[in-house]
């Protein structure tokens, strides 16, 4: 399992450069034109959470030692 | 009640600056946030109030401030003190970003400071993101480094050096997906200055950890339904492997945690002003390898350390833990009261109402969580 997971360690850049290549080097059109955006700016396509998500980060990572993931680092002791 | 009257008195401070805000011509992204938090478990009580403001300013400049506070009110046994006492602590946190954007790209730098009697941190970071593919996709990086500063101990440091790499995309108008990388690394004091290990005393894990997180999300919207699901997975595990350990550690990967989490989110538009939000988490983790459980009343042993480990907790968010979180929101947008005499002044903005109840089968028990936020458009 070790092992496993470091390579997904050594591999992450690869992948996300390869990622990053296919949406750069596609031929195709972009999937998505200007004025079909009208339900991607609703609220329930945004992965953003602002204030309501900093409090949960910020008690998830109390509470559990797994936390992480979501763009977040430093803030408070939260030990008492 | 003190303890809500100083929550509310900093909230209104904090409410005076951001209306003084409010003057200035408005923009897309351009708000006031705020938002109220009640956190509450077996031993432990939380008030927090927060407030952000984003502005976006000419020569595409924008900027953003937050404060909040925390009042938190804990009897020792969350704490892992062996007496009762109640007390209550405030934190306060600010933060300022600034960012600057053009054509499709932005960089930007933000700046916290969290400020409580035995804690103290400090975090600057840098951001880039660039718009990609027709503008349809996003490549985020974000590098940040903290430094914390514990002054009720004598060797009271830890530092953080953190990176992440996030890609969104659009696949068609109506599905989003999403992917990331963080890694993190802690160095120096990453004990709980308050929890004592029986037999052993103050904690002592290893003072390095090396912290990995992938996660994707993807988000679909039913226009026929006026409705969209959200699906969350993350990854997380952390090694020591290549950290400088010394002789008398054990072989192997000191620390090892590795967790789960998935969310899952319905979104269901109620009518022309309301949402409403089921979501449900769900979180599973392993325990670190060098910790043992030293409390017999979840199955452990008091002497499960031996005198030689030279590293031992008895902070259990570093053991197995599972939680489960079902929660409610009710979005309103305030439209309605654009002709109502006073209430105009809130009709171009949205509050909103979420209750969530936090299962953990740790020693410290269930907890429930209230907040109730309003966002205005500047």
């Amino acid at each position: 399992m070790a092992v496993l997971f470091n390579r997904l360690v050594r591999w992450a850049p690869v992948a996300v450069a390869i990622a990053m290549a296919l949406g750069l080097s596609s031929c195709a059109h972009p999937p998505v034109a200007p004025w079909q955006r009208e339900y991607l700016s609703r609220r329930a396509m945004s992965f953003s959470d602002g204030l309501e998500g900093r409090f949960r980060q910020h008690m998830f990572s109390t509470r559990e030692g797994a936390d992480g993931g979501f763009g977040t680092v430093g803030g408070g002791c939260g030990c008492n | 009640m003190k303890l809500l009257q100083h929550a509310i008195r900093q909230s209104l401070c904090a409410l005076a600056v951001v209306v003084c805000f409010v003057q200035a011509p408005a923009a897309a992204e351009d708000r006031v946030s705020t938002r109220g938090v009640y956190y509450r478990e077996a031993s432990t009580r939380i008030v927090e109030p927060m407030v952000q403001v984003t502005k976006t300013g000419p020569h595409g400049v924008d900027v953003d401030a937050t404060f909040l506070l925390d009042a938190v009110t804990s009897a020792s046994v969350a704490a892992g003190t062996t007496t009762d006492a109640i007390f209550t602590e405030y934190r306060k946190e600010a933060g300022f970003g600034v960012g600057y954007s053009f054509n499709r790209t932005r960089v930007g730098g933000t700046f916290r400071y969290s400020k409580e009697s035995d804690y103290t941190s400090r975090t600057g970071g840098l951001n880039l993101s660039q718009g990609v593919w027709g503008n349809t996709g996003t490549f985020g990086l974000t590098l940040a480094y903290a430094n914390d500063l514990i002054p009720v101990v004598s060797n009271g440091q830890m530092k953080t050096y953190f990176g992440g790499v996030l890609y969104t995309q659009a696949l068609s108008p109506t599905w989003l997906v999403q992917g990331a990388y963080e890694v993190l690394l802690n160095e120096g004091f990453l004990e709980n200055p308050y929890i004592r290990v029986p037999n052993k005393g103050r904690e002592s894990p290893p003072r390095k950890r090396l912290r990995h997180a992938w996660a994707l999300r993807t988000a679909k919207y039913f226009p026929a339904l006026a409705a969209g699901v959200q699906l969350h997975y993350r990854l997380y595990f952390d090694q020591s492997a290549f950290l400088d350990k010394p002789p008398e550690a054990p072989a192997g990967n000191l620390w090892g945690i590795l967790g789960h989490t998935v969310e899952l989110r319905v979104y269901k538009s109620l009518g022309r002003d309301f949402e409403l939000r089921l979501s449900y988490r769900f979180h599973k983790q392993g325990k670190a390898n060098f910790w043992c459980n030293t409390d017999p009343t979840f199955g452990g042993r008091t002497d499960c350390y031996s005198p030689f480990d030279p590293y031992y907790s008895a902070d259990v968010k570093w053991g197995n833990v599972g939680t489960h979180m079902p929660e409610v929101k009710l979005t309103w947008d305030l439209r309605v009261f654009r002709n109502v005499p006073l209430l105009w002044i809130f009709a171009p903005g949205a509050a909103d109402l979420s209750y969530a109840r936090y299962f953990q089968d740790t020693r410290y028990g269930d907890a429930h969580l209230l907040q109730v936020g309003y966002t205005y458009p500047l």
